[in-house]
């Protein structure tokens, strides 16, 4: 197993290496900022201009309304009590340091509860009635892990054909262990018998392992016209360890404890193709077709190790690129989910604004 | 100069990534469809009956369970094994519990006494000839004694130097045994608990704050907890360091009989008992599995694990159930 990834590695490094010796574009390149800065979509290649910084700030809106099963079939969330909206916020940092070879750094934000149908226990005899009433809210909240990324690419001056490929690794810097749950017992002023449980789980939104990304990316422009496919792997390092927290309630006082589990997270791979349509200089709209899949992995449960389910989404997601000046461009993503396994199925609105500038070139 | 070395810095790190990136051990990985999954076993899977008074997990991770009438079996999770008086040196077929020796033998308690199956595969027995052992239930401590409890006739326990009878007056029926902390044994009897701390007795009965003193089960616990199951009253009580707490379990019944206790890997607490199914307290609420809603009967006798930590429980006239813990996939 050892020698292959090993050969493998040694193939990818002989393969790219010497597309890394050659010229770059940029030394013959116009260096007018304002022509790169506006470039449009089926101009541009698939990395960064030497010396162009770019910052993208991200808001996602997510409606939870739907999830697929083992089988692929389609559960209404409102069924079962537990419809959502979540929030998701990313910042991302792009620098060319040639115009083969760019770095980026991103790091995600996620706020998303998650409220249960309420549920009721009742046991009634002849002389009492004793009920409790049961509320769950999952909240899942926190930084996600810096992503850490390079990507080259040949270094000829883009035309009508482009492909790159990209390494990179999350690092585990944000909090992955989920905090002690904040539960609590509200006692019933009318019935002595009865009090409602409320039930508060804190969930963070780290890996707590080194992920691993590789990613290949093809482009090919004809006139107005362009289409793009993207290919991601994220694999983990190496297996975690984290905790899951029980409670026992006494004298309506809840005390915790937790207990350590092992786990390996499923790898995941992502096809992302679409097709764009340059309109106007400023203005691209695009019809992005997005398949995520992940497999293998598993997570420990009371001493037995689970296979992770293989989960599956097909999104469609219709776009569009608005450059609303030349250092600031807006996107904007409606994605519909359309098929899936053992997934969620959000319906969502992606919007990014992006920033451009070249901060070393006059 | 500097882009041909950024250039390579980069196609080696991807390299190494890629490199290092499969830092993996091979597991027996278990299917997440089977969590949660009940499994019935009946005659006519190779149950010799269908009434199972007890279950027990031997070293050898093989299940044994008794069968009251037609002797007791073992289960290697393929096949099942029946020993009889028919065809083995067993005293009785009316075989009331079970338990494994510190030297591997395995105890049956019989409606007549005693009988021992060695791990070489020799028999041996003990029985009173002048009165009935009817055997209620067997606890082999960790320092290896041997607990018993009958019906009727007290408490006997075997310190390696063979069985003797415990005399301790106005207890008589010996319904559960239970070790725990610094060798303290607990024992269940129609009249309350009766503890033995190694030097001395003492009682702990409704008057200290049982729901009833027919004591029926008893389950210490990880958390240093002894369950309490009675024959009567609408709650178990749980005994620690702080006193005696009561457990309402929520069943819609003035009493509950108690038949046996656990508690399982992750934590939780089940209640077997006979007319309101099966009780999991998760250590907040108590959930009910009854037949209205889809448990197989509402007579449960006993509890045990396995070696993958699927509980079993044997049920008073259905056969016997699998129950594979449920997990949450979040």
């Amino acid at each position: 197993m050892a020698v292959k990834r090993y050969i493998f590695a040694l193939t990818l490094a002989t393969l790219l290496a010497p597309s890394v010796t050659s010229e770059g574009q940029a030394i013959n390149q116009e260096r007018d900022k304002y022509t790169l800065f506006t470039m449009p979509y089926n101009m541009r290649p698939l990395t960064l201009y030497r010396g162009e910084l770019q910052v993208y700030a991200g808001y996602k809106f997510a409606v939870r309304t739907q999830s697929y099963n083992s089988d692929g079939d389609v559960v209404q969330l409102k069924n079962t009590g537990t419809g959502s909206v979540y929030h998701y916020y990313f910042v991302d940092l792009k620098y060319g340091v040639t115009s083969f070879l760019e770095l980026a750094a991103e790091t995600n934000l996620i706020r998303r509860g998650i409220r249960s149908e309420s549920a009721s226990y009742i046991a009634t005899t002849l002389t009492s009635t004793d009920r409790i009433s049961v509320n769950k809210l999952t909240e899942v909240k926190g930084l996600g892990d810096i992503l850490l990324m390079a990507s080259v690419r040949p270094p000829i001056q883009y035309r009508w054909f482009d492909f790159s490929v990209t390494g990179g690794m999350f690092l585990p810097s944000s909090k992955y262990e989920p905090k002690q749950p904040t539960n609590s017992v509200v006692t019933s002023s009318t019935a002595a018998n009865s009090y409602t449980i409320n039930y508060h789980y804190n969930y963070t939104n780290g890996y707590g392992v080194v992920v691993y990304l590789l990613s290949a990316s093809a482009k090919m422009s004809v006139k107005k016209f362009s289409a793009e496919a993207d290919w991601t792997f994220k694999t983990p390092q190496k297996e975690g360890k984290n905790i899951r927290w029980e409670e026992t309630l006494v004298d309506k006082a809840f005390s915790y404890y937790d207990k350590t589990y092992q786990y390996l997270l499923s790898d995941a791979y992502t096809l992302n193709t679409s097709l764009h349509y340059q309109a106007t200089g400023w203005f691209d709209i695009n019809l992005n077709g997005s398949f995520e899949k992940t497999n293998g992995g598993w997570t420990e449960y009371w001493g037995n190790k689970y296979t992770n389910p293989e989960t599956r989404l097909v999104t469609l997601e219709p776009g569009f690129e608005l450059q609303i000046s030349p250092k600031l461009t807006i996107y904007q993503v409606a994605g519909f989910p359309l098929k899936g396994k053992n997934s969620d199925a959000p319906f969502y609105l992606f919007t990014t604004i992006k920033f451009s500038n070249f901060p070393f070139l006059r | 100069m500097f882009c041909k070395k950024a250039g390579t810095f980069a196609v080696v790190v991807i390299s190494l990534m890629i490199g290092y990136s499969c830092e993996r051990t091979d597991y027996e990985l278990l299917d997440p469809e089977s969590a949660g999954k009940w499994t019935l076993y009946t005659t006519a899977d190779g149950l010799p009956g269908n009434e199972v008074s007890d279950i027990q997990l031997d070293r050898r991770n093989n299940l044994w369970c008794s069968f009251p009438g037609y002797g007791t079996a073992s289960y290697d999770y393929s096949t099942w094994t029946l020993y009889r008086t028919a065809t083995t040196p067993l005293l009785n077929d009316y075989v009331n519990c079970l338990a494994e020796a510190s030297d591997g033998g395995i105890i049956f308690g019989t409606a007549d006494g005693l009988s021992v199956l060695s791990e070489n595969n020799v028999w041996s027995s003990y029985y009173e000839p002048a009165t009935t052992l009817y055997i209620n239930t067997i606890k082999v401590a960790s320092n290896g004694w041997i607990w018993v409890g009958t019906q009727d006739q007290g408490l006997y326990v075997n310190d390696g130097s063979g069985y003797t009878k415990v005399p301790i007056d106005s207890y008589k029926t010996v319904n559960t045994i239970e070790e725990g902390v610094q060798d303290n044994m607990f024992i269940g009897t129609d009249s309350g608990i009766i503890r033995w701390d190694g030097i001395a007795y003492s009682h702990i009965t409704m008057a200290d704050g049982l729901p009833d003193n027919k004591v029926t089960a008893m389950h210490f616990d990880r958390e240093e907890r002894l369950w309490v199951g009675t024959d009567a009253g609408k709650s178990v009580s749980w005994i620690d360091r702080s006193g005696i707490h009561d457990l309402n379990l929520m069943t819609g019944t003035a009493n509950i009989l108690v038949r046996d206790i656990w508690e399982d890997r992750k934590g939780d607490i089940w209640f077997a008992t006979s007319g309101n199914g099966i009780i999991r307290y998760d250590g907040v609420i108590p959930d009910s599995f009854k037949e209205y809603n889809g448990f197989f009967e509402n007579k449960v006798n006993c509890i045990s694990e396995d070696k993958d930590g699927n509980l079993w429980f044997g049920l008073f006239s259905k056969g016997l159930v699998k129950y594979t813990l449920p997990i949450d996939m979040k």
